[in-house]
C-alpha cells in the first residue's frame, strides 16, 4: 500500500489506496437437486488522488496494471470533480466481531450438507413444487492507506443462504422462501427448521385464492414486505440530496414527520452482521447512527466527498468497490420494535391483507414516498387471521403521509434480507385496488 | 492467449473450459454541471468450468493468470465433488474456431480525455440548462473494450472483442411534494460519433421531466394501451422473454406445461423472436455465445404460436431440443446462464395513427421507467404517457403503471405495427446477479383492457 502511495508522492496533494481481496465459496441446488459449486477468488486496488483541489480515480485488478493505475488516477484528476476534502488521519477503532474461525474452515462438503438438510424440511413438496437453494461463505480482507497517515485493514467473513419452493399449478405461480445473511455461522439443523416451518401454512394459503375488496382495509407488513415502505425513506436519506435538494426529506432535519413511536436507524458497529466493520472504505469510523428517532427526522448519510459538498461531515457511510469510488451507503439499517405483539396486531383485524411483497420493488418515483405496486405475496386476513391468498391486488400510498400514523408497530425485529432489522408494521391508511 | 489455454487444457478430466477477460474502460459523470466522478480502469480475470462424466459444474472464478493449470485442477475437483442424482449432458455442437475483432468505425480511445470531458461538461450544461424546475441532473459517458479468449476441451477456440460506448441523461424535477424525473440513453458497438451532436435530444429530456410535473395524475382503471416500440420491447423482453429461459422451465414440470411449444400465446400476427448475431451489433449481438455456440435468428412466438425458448447447451440437451447461442456469462466472475441477446416483436402492418384513431379513451405510453415480473405477472412504469382522447394523442399524463397477467396481454395485443425499430438506449438486463447487455425491438402495438394502477 505504502509502496503505491509512495509512486504518486510529489505528483498529487494527496491520495487514498484501496485493497480488496475475496474469497467465496458458493453451492447452489435447482430443481431439488446439486447443480452448482463456484470459487471466486478476487483482488484489486484502486487509487483515489486529489490534485489542485480536483479528484482523480482509478483502479485494476491486474497485478501488473498498477502503473497505468497510477497514471490513470493523475490524469483524471485534471478533469476531476472540485471539491476540498481531506482523508482521515490515524485513529484507534473499535472492531465488531465479524471474523468467524469456524466459517473460515467450513468445506465445501458442509455447505452441500445444509441443502440436503433444507431438502429434508421441504421433502413433502417434492413432485409438487420447484426448491432451488444456494450458500456463500465469504472471507474479505480490506486494506486501506492514505496519505494522512491512516493505515489500517480488517477481515470478515460473511455467511448466507436462501431457500426457495416455487409452485406452478395451472398458469398460477406461487412462490415462498426465506434467507439469512452474516458474519457468521448460525447452528445449521435449528436454523433451517425455523426458515421452513411458516412454508407449510403458507403452501396451504396459497391454494385458496381469494379476493379483497377495493378502499382502505387495515394492511399489515411482514419485515419483508415493509421494503416498500422503507426503500422510499433509504433512497431519501442520501446525503447527495442534502445539496441536490431531490429528496422531501431536505431542510426537515429535526421536524416531525412519522408517528412518534417510529425509529429508525443504521448501525455499523453490531457484531455479527453483514455491514458491520471498524471503519468504513475511507476510515471514517463507523457509529450508530440515527434517521428518524421517536418520529423525528434526524439525519442523512454522509461519504467524505458528499459531506464535504454539503457542508457536513461523513458519519461513516462510505462503500465502495473496487472499480467504483465511494458513495453513501447503509451498513444495517434497522426500524426499532415497537409493543405490539404479532397476534394482537392481526387479532383486531376483520378484513385487512398482510403483505409479504410487491411487485415493482423501487420503480416509479420512490423518492417522493409514493408507491403502488400490485401485491406479489399476500394473505388476505378475516377475522384476525390469514385465509386465503390475495392475487390481482394493488397496494397505493404514500410513506410521507400513511406513516404519519402507524396503527400498531411488532415487538420483535427480524433480520430480513441479511442486513435489514425491521418489525411487523401495519397501517389502516393504505389504499387497495382489485 | 490460444497456445496458453490450450496448455492449460491438456491434461484436464471430462470437459473443461476456460475464459479468459481482459477489459479497459473510462467513464465520466456529470451531476448537474459539476463533474461528479471520472475514472479509468483496467479489469482482467478469468473463469474455469469443468464438468466430469457424472459430475457436477465445478467453477473457479479469479483474476489472477498465473497457474491456469491448478485452476484447471482445481475447477475439477469441484466438478467430481457434486453427485447430480441425473447425470448433466451437453447438447452436442461442432467446435468453433474463430477471431472476432470489434468493427470500430470512430475509436473512443483515439479521442482524449479532454475532449469527451469537454463534450460531457457541454451536455450536462444544456440539460441543467433546458427548464426552471429540474433540481438535479445527471449525464453519464462510458466506453470500454473488452476481449474475451474461450477454449474448451471439445476443440472450441474463439477471441470476441467488443467495443461499447454509452450516453446516458437523467433529469429530476420537482414542485412542492410532486418529484418527477426522466432519463434516456444511447450506446453504440462500434462508434464515439455515435454519441455526439445529442443537444436536442438531451435537451428533450429535461423538457420531459419538467412537463411531467405539470401532468394530472392517471386515473386508475382499465384502457386500451398504445405501447411505443421502446416500451413494447422493454415488455416483450421482461414479462415474455424471462419466461422463454429454459434453466427456468427446465426442472419445473408445471412451467413446462405452462410453456408447452405449440400453444397459442397472441393472435396471428404476433410474432416475436430472440437474435444474437444482428448486425452491424446492437447491445445484444454476441455472434458466438459463452459455451462456444453460434448465434442465430430464434422464433419463440411463431403467427401467435408458441415455437421455441432458449438455450444453454445443458437445457438444450435436457430438453430434447435445439441449441440457441444463449449462454452468457457478465464476466469473468461468473459462469455463463441462459440469458436473452436481441430481443424483438416482429413487425406488423398497422400505421400508428390507424392504431389510434378508434381509441375512444385510452393511453399512449412511452419508454419504460422501470419493470418488474413475477412468472406470470408484470407490472411496468411507463417513462410517460399521454391520454388519447377520441383518436387523438391528448394531454400528457404521469404515474403511469401497466399491470397484469402476461397470457391474457398477449391474447389482448389487437394491432401490431408497421415501424419497428431496435433500442438506441443502453439497457442492461439483471439475473441471478449478471448483468447482460442486451438490446431489443418492436413497433408500436395495441393492447385491450390494460389494467392501469394509481389513483
Amino acid at each position: 500500500m505504502q509502496k503505491i502511495l509512495s509512486k504518486v508522492k510529489g505528483r498529487v496533494d494527496s491520495a487514498e489506496v484501496f485493497f480488496v481481496r475475496s474469497h467465496q465459496t458458493e453451492i447452489g441446488y435447482d430443481g431439488w437437486k446439486l447443480k452448482r459449486s463456484t470459487v471466486v477468488q478476487k483482488e484489486g486496488y484502486s487509487l483515489r488522488v486529489v490534485k489542485n483541489g480536483r479528484i482523480g480515480f482509478a483502479a485494476t485488478t491486474d497485478p501488473n496494471g498498477i502503473d497505468l493505475m497510477v497514471e490513470n488516477a493523475v490524469a483524471t484528476a485534471a478533469f476531476g470533480e472540485t471539491v476540498a476534502i481531506e482523508f482521515p488521519s490515524a485513529q484507534n477503532f473499535a472492531t465488531p466481531n465479524i471474523f468467524d474461525p469456524k466459517l473460515a474452515g467450513l468445506s465445501i462438503e458442509q455447505m452441500i450438507d445444509y441443502g440436503k438438510l433444507f431438502i429434508a424440511q421441504c421433502e413433502r413438496y417434492r413432485g409438487i413444487a420447484d426448491l432451488s437453494f444456494e450458500s456463500q461463505k465469504m472471507t474479505i480482507e480490506v486494506k486501506l492507506a492514505n496519505t494522512s497517515g491512516f493505515e489500517g485493514g480488517y477481515e470478515k467473513t460473511v455467511f448466507s443462504y436462501g431457500g426457495y419452493l416455487s409452485r406452478v399449478k395451472e398458469g398460477d405461480v406461487f412462490m415462498v422462501g426465506d434467507g439469512f445473511g452474516s458474519t457468521h455461522l448460525p447452528e445449521m439443523t435449528e436454523a433451517l427448521r425455523k426458515m421452513t416451518e411458516p412454508f407449510h401454512r403458507k403452501m396451504e394459503l396459497a391454494d385458496n385464492i381469494v379476493t379483497v375488496s377495493s378502499g382502505k382495509m387495515p394492511v399489515i407488513f411482514d419485515p419483508k414486505g415493509s421494503m416498500v415502505l422503507l426503500l422510499p425513506i433509504r433512497a431519501g436519506i442520501n446525503g447527495r440530496s442534502v445539496y441536490t435538494k431531490s429528496s422531501p426529506l431536505v431542510g426537515k432535519e429535526g421536524q416531525k414527520l412519522f408517528d412518534e413511536r417510529l425509529s429508525i436507524y443504521d448501525d455499523g458497529t453490531l457484531d455479527r452482521r453483514l455491514g458491520s466493520s471498524p471503519f468504513d472504505d475511507e476510515g471514517v469510523a463507523k457509529t450508530r447512527i440515527d434517521i428518524v428517532k421517536n418520529g423525528v427526522f434526524e439525519n442523512f448519510i454522509f461519504d467524505i466527498v458528499t459531506a464535504a459538498k454539503a457542508g457536513r461531515s461523513s458519519n461513516g457511510c462510505g462503500e465502495r468497490g473496487i472499480f467504483s469510488p465511494p458513495s453513501p451507503s447503509l451498513s444495517n439499517f434497522a426500524v426499532a420494535a415497537g409493543n405490539v405483539p404479532y397476534a394482537d396486531m392481526i387479532g383486531s383485524i376483520d378484513e385487512g391483507l398482510l403483505v409479504e411483497g410487491v411487485l415493482g420493488l423501487g420503480q416509479g418515483n420512490i423518492i417522493s414516498g409514493a408507491f403502488s405496486n400490485p401485491v406479489g405475496t399476500a394473505f388476505k386476513i378475516e377475522k384476525g387471521e390469514p385465509v386465503g391468498r390475495v392475487k390481482n391486488a394493488s397496494i397505493a400510498g404514500n410513506i410521507y403521509n400513511d406513516m404519519r400514523e402507524i396503527a400498531a408497530l411488532g415487538d420483535t425485529q427480524e433480520l430480513v434480507y441479511g442486513s435489514y432489522l425491521v418489525p411487523f408494521i401495519r397501517l389502516d391508511t393504505l389504499n387497495i385496488a382489485s | 492467449m490460444r497456445e496458453r489455454l490450450k496448455r492449460a487444457l491438456q491434461k484436464a478430466e471430462g470437459y473443461v473450459e476456460i475464459r479468459i477477460q481482459d477489459s479497459i474502460s473510462s467513464s465520466i459523470s456529470f451531476r448537474n454541471t459539476e463533474v461528479d466522478k471520472i475514472s479509468a480502469s483496467s479489469d482482467i480475470g478469468g473463469c474455469v468450468r469443468a464438468l466430469v462424466k457424472g459430475g457436477g459444474w465445478g467453477v473457479v472464478n479469479f483474476n489472477s493468470l498465473e497457474g491456469l493449470e491448478k485452476r484447471v485442477e482445481e475447477a475439477v475437483i469441484s466438478s467430481r465433488a457434486i453427485v447430480p442424482e441425473e447425470p448433466i449432458e451437453l447438447a452436442e455442437i461442432p467446435p468453433v474456431d474463430l477471431e472476432l475483432p470489434a468493427q470500430i468505425d470512430d475509436d473512443p480511445r483515439v479521442h482524449s480525455l479532454e475532449e469527451k470531458h469537454n463534450l460531457v461538461k457541454e451536455y450536462a450544461e444544456i440539460l441543467r440548462g433546458s427548464a426552471g424546475r429540474l433540481i438535479d441532473t445527471n449525464i453519464a459517458y462510458g466506453d470500454g473494450l473488452n476481449k474475451v479468449w474461450f477454449a474448451s476441451t471439445e476443440g472450441s477456440y474463439f477471441m470476441r472483442e467488443r467495443l461499447d460506448v454509452m450516453l446516458m441523461a437523467r433529469a429530476m424535477s420537482r414542485e412542492g411534494d410532486n418529484v418527477q424525473s426522466r432519463h434516456d440513453s444511447w450506446s453504440s458497438r462500434e462508434s464515439f460519433a455515435e454519441i455526439v451532436g445529442r443537444q436536442a435530444d438531451i435537451e428533450s429530456v429535461g423538457k420531459t421531466a419538467e412537463a411531467l410535473l405539470d401532468a394530472e395524475e392517471v386515473k386508475a382503471g382499465k384502457y386500451t394501451v398504445v405501447l411505443n416500440p421502446q416500451l413494447a420491447g422493454v415488455f416483450i423482453h421482461e414479462a415474455f422473454g424471462h419466461l422463454s429461459e429454459s434453466d427456468f422451465i427446465m426442472d419445473n414440470p408445471q412451467a413446462r406445461e405452462m410453456m408447452t411449444l405449440g400453444r397459442r400465446f397472441g393472435p396471428p400476427e404476433l410474432n416475436v423472436f430472440e437474435d444474437g448475431s444482428v448486425m452491424p451489433p446492437l447491445r445484444g449481438t454476441i455472434i458466438v455465445d459463452d459455451e462456444g455456440v453460434m448465434c442465430k435468428k430464434n422464433y419463440l412466438i411463431k403467427d401467435g404460436i408458441l415455437v421455441g425458448r432458449l438455450h444453454s447447451r445443458e437445457t438444450a440437451a435436457k430438453m430434447g431440443e435445439p441449441v440457441t447461442g444463449n449462454a452468457r456469462a457478465d464476466g469473468y466472475s461468473s459462469s455463463p446462464i441462459v440469458r436473452m441477446t436481441n430481443t424483438a416483436i416482429g413487425n406488423g402492418t398497422v400505421p400508428f395513427e390507424k392504431m389510434i384513431a378508434d381509441i375512444d379513451l385510452g393511453l399512449y405510453c412511452i419508454d419504460a421507467y422501470g419493470g418488474q415480473t413475477m412468472m406470470e405477472n408484470f407490472s411496468f412504469s411507463a417513462g410517460w404517457a399521454f391520454m388519447i382522447r377520441g383518436g387523438k394523442i391528448a394531454e400528457m399524463v404521469r404515474n403511469v403503471v401497466l399491470q397484469g397477467n402476461l397470457f391474457k396481454t398477449l391474447m389482448d395485443i389487437d394491432a401490431i405495427g408497421n415501424d419497428f425499430v431496435w433500442a438506441k438506449g443502453g439497457g442492461n438486463c439483471g439475473k441471478g446477479g449478471q448483468a447482460a447487455k442486451v438490446s431489443f425491438g418492436a413497433p408500436h402495438i395495441r393492447i385491450k383492457d390494460v389494467i392501469i394502477g394509481g389513483k
